[in-house]
């Protein structure tokens, strides 16, 4: 077995771990309750991405994954709370087109902080 | 279906398919070695290898079965096309760059690669290669039978070759695509995916654009939705149609699942320069997010003019886009969506055929410990028999092919995505954990989709109430996968 080649310094985090625990608990049961809950854990995806890098560059790293951590969970309390089409507005800015542009303009720096 | 086969619409769609032929057999003279046919020769810019990534994902449902699905579940269908919004980053922050980098310095061709060289476990890696050839046929043959179907509706073969018309027309869209796919490989495919992302999105900007003009713009779209009540508030909320479970469930797995999809992993083995990276989620999820329109834009057109009284309700739910190119599109514009859903489907079927000769002549004689000597004039030996084992599936099992294509994606999902996003950065992940995983997803996602359609399908709650099964097993196999990193310090000395 060889080292793992995008390798993280990062210490064992129980945040993925749990939310797929509980997303999994929720999908079998399949209650509507629990799936308000399981679409309340979505958000937590993109905190969970492997792979922060070292140094400087793994505060913007963070700094990027809470970001689309909140814009995504604004996204479905605003899909949850409100009525369509206002609903399906919110969908297509919020968990859509934001983090799209947000990840295309700035998630993917090489080496360098880009602050 | 007849209003297809006009000269114009014909015309069109041929000048489309001659044009990709004409690249893909000029990319032929180009292909002289087996890194050129596997990885085109790793010389991609950024716009190829991004328009192709985008190309191979986007199949011919988006333009076929995606408006249908929007007809039928509405707002809620779009839980399978928001995570766009996620995975160019997810997919370019989690694997575009350990496996570029790898592909650099080692000679990486293919997924079940990757995992012979991390994990150098045999069972770990015969697990991966059965996950990419199950997946691959079974997606093909979901292109076959697509080809065939809207080659029968293009040419109108039905009322002169009656039962043989479906497999003359699936017969002649597979060798379209073995034409240029068998000779010249993914450097043929490359080439040939970045002619059709630019057919694909130049359909999605003009045919939304004419559906949401034709249906007097959306705002109007949203009253005469709102007005009928066969639609109502519920078809525009996204948890409308779909309650929030199987919403969760659907986000879940079409944005992590991602992460395990052969056709779209594979092409950063391409990229020339780690620097394309920087651009690259721009790039694919703005060309993903143009051809997606027209899922949006059509399948809103249809209901509103539908509760206008303006045209009929589409017979069936994949008849939606069809019915509207009948009802209100000009020919040139139907002419136009016939190419985009042909190559939509043709670029899905060109990498799957080269994704699945690289699992069956480099990676399964490599793992069993007899690598083939000249694998170029293999693989497109490879690549005939895949082409001909996807028609027999599509002709023999023409009622199940589409679920087919559904469970190939939740296999790739289950099966190799939480090995490859966590595998690949975390030291803890040991042999036997990664083939627990992937044994795990394999099995569950085959199992779940088994029980789906079986009269037991109210054992598993979730699943009655819509979950994907292979969201389940997603999730399973992720258990699995993160189990060591839990266990902590233990598990590291095993890794050891």
């Amino acid at each position: 077995m060889r080292e793992a080649p995008g390798s993280s310094p990062q210490r064992a985090g129980g945040l993925f771990p749990a939310a797929a625990l509980a997303l999994l608990l929720v999908l079998l049961v399949g209650a509507n309750r629990g799936g308000v809950l399981a679409l309340l854990l979505l958000p937590l995806l993109p905190l969970c991405v492997p792979g922060p890098r070292p140094g400087r560059a793994r505060r913007w790293d963070h700094f990027l994954r809470w970001g689309f951590a909140i814009v995504l969970l604004v996204g479905i309390v605003a899909v949850l709370l409100l009525r369509s089409p206002a609903a399906l507005a919110a969908a297509i800015l919020l968990l859509w087109i934001v983090p799209l542009l947000a990840g295309g303009l700035l998630g993917v720096r090489e080496e360098e902080d880009p602050r | 279906m007849n209003c297809l086969g006009t000269p114009v619409v014909l015309a069109i769609a041929g000048a489309s398919l001659l044009l990709v032929l004409g690249v893909g057999l000029l990319a032929v003279l180009r292909t002289a070695s087996a890194r050129d046919w596997f990885i085109a020769g790793q010389r991609a810019g950024l716009l190829a290898t991004a328009l192709a990534t985008m190309s191979a994902a986007l199949s011919g449902f988006v333009f076929l079965g995606g408006p249908g699905l929007a007809w039928k579940l509405g707002a809620a269908s779009l839980w399978i096309v928001l995570p766009v919004g996620i995975t160019p980053w997810l997919l370019t922050r989690v694997l575009g760059r350990p496996l570029r980098d790898l592909a650099g310095r080692e000679e990486i061709f293919t997924v079940p690669d990757v995992v012979a060289w991390r994990w150098r476990h045999r069972p770990t890696t015969l697990l991966a290669i059965l996950a990419v050839v199950l997946g691959s046929v079974g997606y093909l043959a979901t292109q076959v039978l697509a080809l065939g179907l809207l080659g029968e509706a293009l040419l109108g073969t039905r009322e002169w070759l009656g039962d043989g018309s479906l497999p003359f027309c699936m017969s002649v869209g597979l060798v379209a695509v073995l034409a240029y796919g068998t000779l010249g490989g993914m450097l043929a495919g490359v080439w040939t995916d970045l002619v059709q992302g630019f057919v694909m999105m130049l359909t999605g900007v003009l045919v939304a654009g004419w559906a949401v003009a034709g249906a007097g713009g959306p705002a109007t779209m949203a009253r005469s939705i709102l007005a009928d009540e066969r639609f109502g508030a519920t078809f525009l909320h996204p948890l409308g149609r779909l309650g929030p479970t199987a919403a969760a469930g659907f986000f879940f797995l079409f944005s992590l699942g991602v992460l395990g999809q052969p056709h779209m992993v594979h092409k950063f083995f391409m990229l020339r320069e780690r620097r394309h990276l920087r651009w690259f989620p721009l790039v694919l999820g703005g060309s993903q997010s143009l051809v997606l329109l027209v899922w949006i834009a059509v399948g809103f057109a249809v209901p509103a003019l539908v509760a206008r009284g303006e045209m009929s309700p589409p017979a069936r739910c994949d008849d939606a886009m069809i019915a509207w190119l009948c009802h209100g599109a000009p020919e040139w514009l139907a002419g136009l969506a016939v190419a985009g859903a042909l190559a939509a489907i043709m670029s899905t079927a060109d990498s799957f055929l080269n994704v699945g000769a690289a699992a069956l002549v480099r990676d399964l004689p490599r793992a069993l410990g007899r690598p083939v000597e000249d694998e170029l004039s293999w693989g497109r030996w490879a690549t005939f028999f895949l082409g001909a084992g996807a028609w027999l599936l599509a002709w023999i099992h023409q009622d199940l092919v589409a679920l087919v294509g559904t469970f190939a994606f939740g296999l790739f999902a289950a099966g190799l995505a939480p090995l490859l996003s966590v595998g690949l950065h975390r030291k803890e992940i040991t042999p036997r954990w990664a083939t627990g995983a992937t044994a795990t997803g394999i099995v569950l996602a085959v199992v779940l989709e088994w029980l789906r359609k079986s009269p037991w399908r109210d054992i598993v709650p979730g699943i009655a109430a819509g979950v994907p099964p292979a969201a389940i097993a997603l999730a399973a196999s992720f258990l699995v996968v993160l189990a060591p990193v839990v266990l902590g310090p233990g598990q590291r000395r095993d890794s050891r």
